[in-house]
Parts: C-alpha cells; sequence; structure tokens
C-alpha cells in the first residue's frame, strides 16, 4: 500500500466507478440489491465502468450463510462486475475496529481496481471504510443515503445518537450526496447538509425487464377469477397480513359489494437481508408459517398462494399472472420517511397499485397512478379494489413517464461522475503527457471564455483550466486546509489539529489553490473577518452588496472547490442582513455554528472515545 | 411606435408588484410618441387599479385576447402564449417593444425569434444559486444582449459580474412612486403619534411583532395604529398565527382596541391618503427577507407622503438611508418592541426631523420625472438626450468577418425607428460568406475592419451610396490597403493621428475624409465609485499576444515599484494565452517567454502575492472599480481602449511608448514605465476624487454617444 495519492504513481481509471454496498446480487434480492442492481446497470449503460463492491466480509457473515459455500469473488452477473472481498470474522469486536479491517481492505482492492470515484450505499458502516480508502487512494466519494436505519426505535438511545451522528459525518464529507425522495433530503438538510450537495436519485424502473420464464395461474394453483399480489420482503412493516384480511372481505362480500372470486399471491420471505430461501435454510420463513395459518383461520387457504422469495428477474414473472398489487405498508418512523421500489416494479407491468398512504408512498402514487388508503382500513381498501377489478382501473391503460426510467433517474450521479472523468482524464494528461496543456479549443480562442459554454440544465461549471495553476501544470504541493480568514491570529476552528497543512488564502492565490491543491477542507473564517473587520483586508466587502467582483470570485471559488470535493465550510452565524449575498453559496457549504459549551464538551468525550477505540 | 406592457401579475388584487405595474402604467403615459397597450393576463373582474391606469393606455384583459384571438384557456398561459400574441398582432397590428415581467413568459418569449429581440426584460433582482442551474430566460437573454429592467444598482451589479451580464443593456429603473405636488398636506395631530402598516397580512412582514406591540400601545397615550391590509397570504401553512390575527381583528371590530383603526380592500388612492396620514410606517421584516436587494415600493411610497419608514437593519436600508437613519432595527439582536415604542415617542425631536429630511432625499431619488428618462432609455434604447440619430430613414450594410467591436453599438442603434443595419458577414479577412450583394435599398456600406471587405466594396460601389471603412490596427501593416480603391471610400475611421499619417502618406488617402475616432467607451457606465482596494491595485488588461503586449514589461514595472512601494499589487484581466491557439502555438519562443513571465511571479520575491488572474469575463465596468492605476505596456496597440476605460473610470494611467500612444494619452506616456513611479505613488497617496474626476472627464468625448451621432453625419 505505498501508491502515493499524488505523484506519478496515483493515476486512477477515469470513467471506473467503486460502488460499495451492503447487499448485491446474488446473494440478496430484497429492495435494497434490486436497486444496486438497478442503478449499477443504468450507470453502466451510459458508460461508467461500475464494479460492484460488495461490503467487506459479505455474504460470509450473513446470518445462516453456509460457511463451505462456493462463493465466486470476481464474476460477472448479466454482464455486471461483482466482488467479493474476505474479511476474517471479528466476534467481539467494536464497529470501529471493524471500520478500520475493512477500509484497509477496500484499500488494497481499490489500489488494485483503480477506480477515479466510489459510490457507497447505506449505512454508515458500510460507507465509512469506503470513505476512508477513498481518501487513502484519491478517489472522489459520494454517499448513496437510502434509508434512516437508525431510526427504527420510537425514543432515540444514546447509541442512535451516535450513529446519527456518525450518518451526518458520512454525508458530509461526500461530494454529494444521492437519496431517495423529499422527506429523506430534508431530514439530510436538518441534520446540517448543504441542500444543495443533495441530489435526488428516486427509485426507478426498468422498462426492459421481461420474465425469465412464461408462468400460468395454474403453475401456482390459481383457480380464482381474480388474482392479487404482493411481491417483497415479509418484515412485521410490511403488513402483509392485510392482503390475507382483504382477500377474505372481499370474498365475502359486504360493504365493498358483491362477493368476488378472488385469491392473493404471496411472493417472498422474511430472511435476513433478503437472503435467498434455498441458502437460508428451512427454518428462515417463519412469517410465511404465521401467514398461512392466517388464511387457515379465515378460512381462505385454499386462495392464499405462497412463493418463497426468488431472484428478481424470476420474481418478475409473478407480475403478469396479478390484476393488482397491494402493498399495505404500516406506519413507522422509517416507512414514514423512506420508498420501497416495489411500487414501480408492479408500474412496469402497468399493474394498478394499492399502497398505505404514507409520505413515500404519496409522493410516488401519482407517478404511476398508483391509489392511497389509509393504513390498516381494509373495508376502504376494499371498496377500492372491488371497484378496480370490476369496473375496471386506469392503471392499465396507463403509458409510463420515460422519466421514470433508471437510465433517467441517475442523471443526477452521472453528472457526478462525468465531472470526475473530466479532471481524471487532465490528471492524468499531466501525469503521462508530458509537458503541454490540454489542446485548446478553437472555437473559443479570442471570444468567449469557456466557463461560459456550458449545460443549460445543470447549474454552472468553471474551466479550471484558464487558471494558470492548472493551466501551466504547477504543483504547488498539498494543502489539508486552506483558509480565508483575518490576517491576525487564526480564527475559532481554523486548525483543528497540528497537523493540519494551512494555506492563507488571498485574491491572488485562492482559485489556484483550491485548483491543485489535493482536497481538504476549505473554510471562510466570517466570523473571524467580522471581528477583525480590516478595511484594507482582502476580504473587506465579502457577501455585500458593494463589491460583486469579490463575491463573484469567491462563487468561482465554491464552484472549483465543490467541483474538486472540497469540504466547504463557513464559520458563521452568519447574518444574512450583514451579508446579503451569501445566498449566492449558501446552499452548497456547511454554516458552522458556534460549538455551544455543551457541543464542545460532547465532541471532546468523542475524540477520547475514538482514541480508546485507536 | 407600439409598445405592450405584458405582466405576470392578476391585476385585479393590490399587492407590491400590481402597484409596480400600475406605475409603470403612468410613467409610460409620459413618454412622447408612444401607443401603449397594456395586456393582462387575467380577465379584469376588479377595476380597483385599473380605474386608475391613464386612459391614453389601452387596456387588453385575457378576456379579451380570448375574444380576438379564440385562446382557450381564460388566462395567458406560458404554453401559448407566443401563438396567442402572434394570433393577436395579426389582427391589432404588431408591437415594436414588448416590456415583459414574469419569468417563464420571458423565457418563452426569448426562445422564440420572432419576438427576441423585440423584448425588453424585467428582473426584479436576480442573484445566482450556484445549486441551481441558470434559469432560461436569463441564459437566452445573455446570448441575445436583451435589455432588462432591475430595481437598484446592486442588482445591476449582480446581474454584470454574478451573471456576465452585458452591462450596456441593463438599466436600473427603481420602484416609481407619484406624487401630487399641490395636494393639500395631510393634517396630523401634533400630540399623536401614528404608526401605519399597510400591505398584506403576512407572517414575515413582522405581523406578529405587530400584534404584540399594537396590543401593548393601548396603555401608551397618545400613540396610535393604522392598519390597511391586504388579502391574508399563506393561511394554511400558519394557523397560530392566523388565530392569533384572527383574534386580534376580533378585538378590533369589538371595539376593544380603541386606538387602532383598521381598513381592508380600500382603493389605492384612499390607502394613500391613510398611509399620508401617519407618522411612521412600520416597515419590518423577518430574517428570511434580510438578503433581499429589491427596494420596496412600498418603503418609497412612505417617504414621499413624509412618513418615515421603520427598517430593518440591513445594508441595502443602510446603502439607501445612510448610516445615521435613525429608525432602523436589528431584528436579531434588539427588541422590536421596545425599539419601535421609543421611535413612536420621538416624533417632533430633532431626531425626527432629520429622518424627514432624509426621506424628502430618498423620495426625490424616486421621482416620476427622473425615472420616465431612464425607463424610455430602457425601452426605445436610445441613448442619453432622446433624440433621434438620423433625420432620414438610414439603411446600412455592414460588412465584417467581426462585429465584437461594435456591438454596443449596433444595440444602441437597432432601436432608433430611423435607422436599418442589414448584415453581410464575411467568412474571414479575406473572404465573403456569401457573395457580396449591396441591398437596393441601401444607403450606406459600412466595413468594419479594412480587409478584403474594403477591397470588394470599393471596388463594386454602387452610385448613389456612400461607403464608410473602419481600419483598427493590423490591417495598415497587411497588404489590404493598397488594394482598396481608396477614391470610393466616403470616410474611413481610424483608431489614432498614427494611423491617419500612415493612411495619408502611405496610401494616399485624402487626409480630409479620414476621421480619427478611437474605439468607443460607454463613458457613463463606467463612472462608477472606487472599491478601497484600487488605490494601490495596478490593472493590465489582455496580454496577448506576447509580443504586441509585452506582458513581461508590466512583471518588471511592478517589482520595480513594489521595490520602493510593497503597497502596490497587480490585476491581470486576460484571456490566458495557452487558451489561444494563435497566441500559443504561434512560436515557440513566445510561448517560452511568457512561461518565463508566468515562473517569475511564482519565484521573484519581489511579487509574491502580488498577481492577481482575474478570468476573463464582460464586466469590466466593475472590475475598473477595484483598479487605481490602469497599465499599458505594449509595443504596439490601435489605440489600447483599456486605458481609455480605465481613465473614464477614474484610474491613473501609465502607457508604454508605443507609437500614436502621445497623440492619445500625453502626458501619461513614457519611454521607460519606471518614470511614472513618483506619480503613480503620488496620486496614490492623493486618493483624491477630484484627480480622479478630471481624468474621466478627459475621457467623456470618446463615448458611444458621440461616436454613434458622428457615425452618422459621415
Amino acid at each position: 500500500m505505498n501508491t502515493p495519492v499524488s505523484g506519478p504513481g496515483s493515476w486512477r481509471l477515469p470513467r471506473r466507478l467503486a460502488y460499495v454496498v451492503s447487499h448485491s446480487r446474488p446473494w440478496s434480492s430484497n429492495g435494497y440489491a434490486v436497486r444496486t442492481d438497478a442503478v449499477a446497470r443504468a450507470l453502466s449503460e451510459a458508460g461508467h465502468e461500475v464494479i460492484v463492491f460488495t461490503r467487506p466480509g459479505r455474504p460470509w457473515d450473513i446470518e445462516g450463510f453456509h460457511a463451505n459455500a462456493e462463493v465466486p469473488l470476481d464474476r460477472r452477473i448479466d454482464g455486471l462486475r461483482h466482488i467479493c472481498l474476505p474479511m476474517p470474522p471479528m466476534p467481539g469486536a467494536r464497529p470501529i475496529a471493524r471500520v478500520r479491517m475493512a477500509a484497509d481492505i477496500l484499500t488494497e482492492a481499490f489500489y488494485a481496481f483503480r477506480p477515479a470515484a466510489v459510490l457507497a450505499a447505506s449505512n454508515w458502516e458500510n460507507a465509512e471504510p469506503a470513505r476512508r480508502a477513498a481518501g487513502r487512494t484519491g478517489a472522489a466519494f459520494f454517499y448513496e443515503q437510502r434509508g434512516f436505519w437508525n431510526m427504527g426505535a420510537e425514543a432515540e438511545t444514546e447509541a442512535e445518537r451516535a450513529e446519527r451522528r456518525q450518518e451526518t459525518e458520512i454525508a458530509l464529507a461526500a461530494r454529494a450526496v444521492f437519496t431517495l425522495n423529499g422527506p429523506m433530503r430534508g431530514a439530510l438538510v436538518q441534520r446540517g447538509v448543504p441542500e444543495g450537495r443533495i441530489h435526488l436519485v428516486p427509485n426507478g424502473l426498468s422498462f426492459r425487464m421481461r420474465p425469465a420464464k412464461r408462468l400460468t395461474r395454474d403453475a401456482i394453483g390459481c383457480k380464482a377469477r381474480y388474482l392479487l399480489g404482493y411481491v417483497g420482503s415479509l418484515s412485521a412493516y410490511e403488513g402483509v397480513e392485510d392482503l390475507l384480511h382483504l382477500t377474505a372481505m372481499l370474498r365475502k362480500g359486504g360493504p365493498a359489494g358483491e362477493p368476488l372470486d378472488v385469491a392473493a399471491l404471496i411472493v417472498g420471505s422474511d430472511a435476513p437481508k433478503g437472503l435467498l430461501g434455498s441458502m437460508a435454510g428451512p427454518d428462515a420463513a417463519p412469517a410465511q408459517g404465521n401467514l398461512r395459518r392466517l388464511a387457515a383461520e379465515l378460512g381462505i387457504a385454499d386462495f392464499a398462494h405462497f412463493v418463497p422469495q426468488l431472484p428478481e428477474a424470476e420474481a418478475a414473472s409473478y407480475f403478469p399472472l396479478c390484476d393488482a398489487i397491494v402493498l399495505p405498508r404500516r406506519r413507522t418512523r422509517v416507512t414514514e420517511l423512506v420508498p420501497p421500489v416495489k411500487p414501480y416494479a408492479a408500474a412496469a407491468w402497468s399493474l394498478p397499485v394499492f399502497m398505505t398512504d404514507l409520505p413515500p408512498l404519496a409522493e410516488i402514487a401519482p407517478e404511476i397512478n398508483g391509489s392511497l388508503f389509509p393504513e390498516g382500513d381494509i373495508p376502504a381498501l376494499a371498496a377500492m379494489v372491488h371497484t378496480a377489478l370490476t369496473k375496471g382501473h386506469p392503471a392499465t391503460i396507463l403509458s409510463l413517464d420515460p422519466d421514470l426510467d433508471w437510465a433517467q433517474r441517475v442523471r443526477p450521479i452521472r453528472h457526478q461522475l462525468d465531472m470526475v472523468a473530466e479532471a481524471e482524464q487532465t490528471r492524468n494528461a499531466w501525469l503521462f503527457g508530458g509537458f503541454g496543456p490540454t489542446a485548446p479549443d478553437a472555437a473559443q480562442a479570442g471570444s468567449a471564455p469557456s466557463s461560459l459554454v456550458q449545460d443549460p440544465a445543470t447549474p454552472r461549471r468553471f474551466d479550471m483550466t484558464i487558471l494558470p495553476g492548472v493551466g501551466l501544470q504547477r504543483d504547488i504541493g498539498a494543502a489539508h486546509l486552506a483558509r480565508i480568514g483575518p490576517t491576525a491570529a487564526p480564527g475559532q476552528g481554523a486548525s483543528q489539529d497540528a497537523t493540519d497543512r494551512v494555506t492563507v488564502l488571498t485574491r491572488a492565490n485562492l482559485l489556484d489553490t483550491l485548483a491543485t491543491a489535493e482536497p481538504g477542507r476549505f473554510v471562510i473564517d466570517w466570523a473571524g473577518l467580522q471581528v477583525e473587520a480590516d478595511p484594507a483586508s482582502d476580504w473587506a466587502g465579502l457577501w455585500s452588496i458593494d463589491d460583486m467582483r469579490l463575491n463573484r470570485q469567491i462563487m468561482d471559488a465554491v464552484r472549483i472547490a465543490t467541483e474538486r470535493g472540497w469540504r466547504v465550510q463557513v464559520l458563521g452565524p452568519v447574518h444574512r442582513s450583514q451579508a446579503p449575498l451569501f445566498r449566492t453559496i449558501a446552499a452548497v457549504v456547511e454554516e458552522i455554528l458556534p460549538a455551544s459549551a455543551d457541543q464542545i464538551a460532547e465532541q471532546i468525550a468523542e475524540k477520547i472515545t475514538a482514541g480508546d477505540a485507536a | 411606435m407600439k409598445v405592450a406592457i405584458l405582466a405576470e401579475q392578476n391585476f385585479n388584487l393590490i399587492d407590491g408588484s400590481t402597484i409596480w405595474l400600475l406605475n409603470v402604467c403612468k410613467l409610460m403615459a409620459r413618454l412622447p410618441g408612444l401607443e401603449v397597450s397594456v395586456l393582462l393576463r387575467h380577465p379584469l373582474t376588479d377595476r380597483i387599479l385599473a380605474n386608475e391606469v391613464p386612459p391614453a393606455l389601452r387596456l387588453v384583459d385575457a378576456a379579451e385576447m380570448a375574444r380576438v384571438t379564440g385562446m382557450a384557456s381564460p388566462t395567458l398561459e406560458p404554453a401559448t402564449l407566443t401563438r396567442t400574441l402572434r394570433d393577436w398582432e395579426q389582427s391589432k397590428g404588431r408591437f415594436d417593444r414588448i416590456f415583459v415581467r414574469g419569468e417563464a413568459f420571458l423565457s418563452v418569449l426569448l426562445a422564440d425569434p420572432g419576438f427576441a429581440p423585440r423584448i425588453i426584460g424585467y428582473a426584479p433582482g436576480a442573484i445566482p444559486d450556484l445549486a441551481q442551474p441558470e434559469p432560461d430566460w436569463l441564459v437566452l437573454g445573455r446570448a441575445a444582449r436583451t435589455p432588462f429592467v432591475v430595481q437598484s444598482e446592486p442588482a445591476k451589479r449582480a446581474m454584470e459580474s454574478l451573471f456576465d451580464y452585458p452591462a450596456h443593456v441593463v438599466h436600473v429603473v427603481p420602484p416609481i412612486v407619484f406624487h401630487d405636488p399641490d395636494a393639500a398636506p395631510p393634517r396630523r395631530d401634533p400630540a399623536t403619534a401614528v404608526l401605519c402598516y399597510s400591505g398584506k397580512i403576512d407572517l414575515h412582514y413582522g405581523m406578529d411583532w405587530l400584534i404584540g406591540l399594537t396590543r401593548r400601545l393601548g396603555a401608551e397615550p397618545g400613540l396610535k395604529v393604522s392598519l390597511i391590509a391586504g388579502k391574508d397570504t399563506w393561511r394554511p401553512r400558519y394557523p397560530e398565527f392566523f388565530k392569533a390575527m384572527d383574534a386580534f381583528r376580533a378585538d378590533i371590530s369589538a371595539g376593544r382596541l380603541p386606538h387602532v383603526s383598521l381598513v381592508t380592500g380600500v382603493p389605492h388612492a384612499t390607502a394613500k391618503a391613510l398611509m399620508g396620514a401617519a407618522d411612521f410606517a412600520y416597515c419590518l421584516r423577518h430574517a428570511r427577507y434580510d438578503d433581499v436587494i429589491e427596494i420596496s415600493t412600498k418603503i418609497v411610497e412612505f417617504c414621499t407622503a413624509g412618513v418615515a419608514p421603520i427598517l430593518n437593519d440591513t445594508a441595502l436600508n443602510r446603502a439607501l438611508f445612510g448610516e445615521d437613519y435613525p429608525y432602523l432595527i436589528d431584528i436579531v439582536t434588539e427588541d422590536v418592541e421596545d425599539r419601535v415604542i421609543a421611535m413612536l415617542r420621538s416624533k417632533g425631536s430633532p431626531v425626527h426631523a432629520r429622518a424627514q429630511t432624509r426621506i424628502a432625499e430618498v423620495a426625490a431619488r424616486f421621482s416620476a420625472d427622473r425615472l420616465a428618462g431612464a425607463l424610455g432609455q430602457a425601452i426605445l434604447g436610445q441613448g442619453r438626450g432622446g433624440a433621434p440619430l438620423s433625420a432620414q430613414p438610414r439603411h446600412v450594410l455592414l460588412a465584417t468577418h467581426d462585429a465584437k467591436f461594435l456591438r454596443p453599438f449596433l444595440d444602441r442603434v437597432q432601436n432608433d425607428p430611423q435607422i436599418r443595419i442589414s448584415h453581410q458577414p464575411w467568412a474571414s479577412t479575406t473572404r465573403a460568406g456569401t457573395p457580396p450583394v449591396v441591398p437596393a435599398d441601401a444607403d450606406t456600406v459600412f466595413c468594419e475592419w479594412a480587409c478584403e471587405n474594403a477591397v470588394w466594396h470599393s471596388q463594386n460601389k454602387r452610385p448613389g451610396t456612400r461607403l464608410i471603412v473602419r481600419l483598427h490596427r493590423f490591417e495598415a501593416f497587411r497588404d489590404f490597403p493598397k488594394r482598396v480603391n481608396w477614391a470610393a471610400v466616403d470616410a474611413l475611421i481610424v483608431v489614432s493621428d498614427h494611423f491617419r499619417d500612415i493612411m495619408v502618406q502611405q496610401f494616399g488617402v485624402d487626409p480630409a475624409r479620414v476621421h480619427v475616432m478611437p474605439q468607443f467607451i460607454d463613458w457613463h457606465e463606467l463612472r462608477r465609485p472606487k472599491l478601497p482596494a484600487a488605490r494601490f491595485t495596478l490593472g493590465l488588461v489582455g496580454i496577448n499576444p506576447f509580443d504586441h503586449k509585452r506582458f513581461d514589461r508590466a512583471i518588471d514595472f511592478l517589482a520595480a515599484l513594489r521595490a520602493r512601494d510593497p503597497r502596490f499589487t497587480l490585476a491581470v484581466r486576460s484571456v490566458m494565452p495557452w487558451k489561444i491557439d494563435w497566441v500559443w502555438n504561434k512560436s515557440p519562443e513566445d510561448r517560452a517567454r511568457f512561461v518565463a513571465v508566468f515562473g517569475r511571479i511564482q519565484s521573484d520575491p519581489l511579487l509574491a502575492g502580488a498577481v492577481r488572474f482575474d478570468p476573463a469575463g464582460p464586466d469590466m465596468e466593475e472590475w475598473y472599480r477595484g483598479i487605481g492605476t490602469i497599465l499599458s505596456s505594449s509595443d504596439s496597440e490601435g489605440c489600447h481602449t483599456s486605458v481609455m476605460e480605465g481613465m473614464a473610470s477614474g484610474c491613473y494611467p501609465v502607457v508604454h511608448d508605443w507609437p500614436g500612444a502621445r497623440l492619445l494619452f500625453a502626458p501619461y506616456v513614457h519611454a521607460d514605465m519606471r518614470a511614472a513611479f513618483d506619480d503613480v505613488i503620488a496620486f496614490a497617496e492623493a486618493n483624491s476624487d477630484a484627480a480622479r474626476e478630471t481624468l474621466s472627464r478627459s475621457m467623456q468625448p470618446h463615448d458611444i454617444d458621440a461616436f454613434t451621432r458622428s457615425f452618422f453625419h459621415l
């Protein structure tokens, strides 16, 4: 592990992405694994070289996994490369020790595979080793916040608070954060992640997915006229028993109307982490047993069909058998925030979807023409389903918005990866191309600066090759901390520890430093500047209405910094009445408020704990 | 001239933006020679504002548009706007100008080439956000150099520096307020202080504080509150606040708050009368509005009526009302209620008198007479003064391979109804784009650059046309002048006496036909206040190519000056040489010299941290504000426009003695630039506005208006 972050040995493959995930095919087929596969495939089809790295230690550490099962470490699944990385079991070890071990393993892997970008998916335990390994190899780090796993319990414990801090730290350390919907973005913003660095990559569907084999209702023993389906995990919060209650009520008739000849199809299991049934052993499906018992109690045992969990493509072959899909989710702190991937899978088959009225599902409903019902309200649901089955449902003739396609959904990720690839290409040209800047574009010579040429749909970028430091390939060395602040003593937060290399920024070196130094923290000590209030300072008039050139220079600086992966922090508070132009950059920077005495004590305590662990 | 005003606001309602629209209508009525139609987005159901529109303007509401055009929707919608307008123009005649407010309307109109050249946009104050793409209307407008009206100088500067919008098409027209000078002054009771709030019931206009404050005032003799309420806004979003507001209104109508009067939905004229009867105006806003850089019409209305506004302590309000205005409240650190009560108690005191003087000054800046000219300039594109450029209609054919130095000129003349410009693009200095043709009705051919275009037109001149050629610099050293038939050229424009002499002596051009007219500058735009940092900052614009601009000489100058006085630094504004193929790849020697200079800037201790490279961009007017001394280190120039621009902005010039420099810039021209050290240091030390003004005045003859008027007399 001697490859340096800078210098000639530090090359990376510009279009290669290491996608580090907790669950992937073929070991899991839960929503997490489905999303992993869809995102990886969409990026790969867009020209990125995606390699899926399953979290070190997977799949061996999955509960119930046969220790001697054969695990191909490097294989292609439908053309997509998957890598498994063994990690020795560490019974009784603290999470931080596992993280350190996983980080070392990933670092070695990244030195071998040379990705330019690393995208880690939830949760922090999966992402933190990836973040460290990306930092060591100089790869750009991105985080895909897929859920808030620490929100399971009602009252937050100390451990959960710590976990929330870890999640927030990961999000703050990432060049950009991708999340699934508005409520989740809101939660991240509330935790202090700059809104402009959060991008939505909602779940989507694949228009090209077709069943592996053709099934008939006979194959599952179904003789009923109508079939209502559920495909997914049987976790308690999915509320699948409501599908059986619904079937019973519709068969009996009543408030919903005449009795209907309806059956239920339930495809899935409650195996841990979506581990496929064949590997999980015979006792892996207690939930299915419970549901079977409930069906018998309701007198519909012959009209409830169970299929164990299957790989995604096989599970898909059950959709065309159904007349409608029911997703009777329970309201929990997680389900109020996090959206499932299932509704889109159903919508891809143009099936009517009935879902509990929860915020994430309500956000999806208009996209797929889904119907919402109040949680657990079986009579209301029965009335809706009855009407849909007997009088037709508009969903069946629905033509889906092409924007729901995964290929469109991953556009924000592609935009970021394209920026990384471009920067890496330039960098590699320096490393290997010898002297000579990149060929100038004849069209722009002498006319408008190229920073004006842009894709109108994305925020404007800064052409760093116009800077002497970049254009003339000057290496001014590494800076872990670049700082705008009072000329006198460094202010609060200026230096976290003695090992920080600090570059004092001036208006003359600002853009070059941010464009050439290894990205670290870029701190604007606004609070310190207010105390100093030197009218002759380079930064007098910052964010005022009087000096727009200075405001522009700071905008350009922040453009460069965010594009290259600096963590931009403004030491506040920044009162907007004194700094009306702060809003030009406010959405993409962290505003650090002075810590209260309690917070400082907490931070010290944390440092001591971390020191213990190390 | 037919002008349309098109705004997205609902003219049936009264709020800040519809009052703005009404005032624009009134202002437009003062401009002579205009036939104005006001296109209303909605059907007119309430004439509360419409009745105040001057009768000379024609009001057309959505219902009438629908009758004439068959528009299907009840209101004008962006998706169908261009079609509806096209149908309307077909039956009612074409508009020469369309003044548009509303981002969605602007985006569709600017995307349509049939409308884009006729659009003048209104942007109350656009500020970029790095997380967002730039708005469509801005990208389209910038590419087409669409004129825009903004509300304040800061908003204009933000458009220029933060969005790269060309300065000469951004016009400041602050909120306009009409004041009847003959109206009797309102009767005010000296023993009572009345606080007035007029506007929407919006929590973020500090209504929560106002309710608390008003309830407290019941116990304070001699203090009264007058509320002129508009519609409730965000009612579902703030149920708690509106519960308090409803209880407050109930208490007022039940007579439990006798010191408070409340009216709702009164005509604008009545509201204005009520506003004028107060002593103080409640204009506070919650912190979420603190970064607003637009001026509120309401505040100006209060000032005009002699009512002192109580304002947030923000940068904008300090800039507008002065640092010592007594009625500013810092809502973060101060107790709003206590402060307002103390302010009301100041009625009749010297503090109050001082505030009244101040608000009268503020009001004068927003008077209709002052602003009508500014709006006219924006809408009509006229230069200052407003007289037409030519008495007779003119049709000028512009033949050139590169019109970039003419753009502000073209933007200016294209708005003159007497003048028509057609374009004959040339592919290069030596080749026509398509076979050149002179339109039958063209009276003048203008060759910008004296290249093959001038050769061809001088040999193919149609009798009865005038031929004007402009020579910049490099053409004088090529073979074109030898081949031009100078007898056919009616006027030759050169940029300095030096080139006049060359043309007369070497090519035998008739001196009577040679006109020395340096490249024009936008003199008025350049006259902006200097920033403190300008004092010891030298500026250099353009460093390419090396052998003309001699970047090394500027750096030598800086290093030697810093040896004497290290306070000086240099700001360089230029495209970098490696970004221009013909500069970077022309000769290895020049490239090596560039690399050496850049290397020296890094390594020479005399230059450490003293050179700043500012990315090239169009906002030169703002850039010069940070420059105190402008350098010209060149070996060769036409007229070095950046020195003229720098001087117009108040910079001290230091010019190397290139051929022609002395006739333009004496006594600031030096064979050895170091001879200027004493003067440069003395100028910076003196830091004198009068000295800067003298330099600026000396450049006034080169203003674009003078050039444009002269051009049509050639």
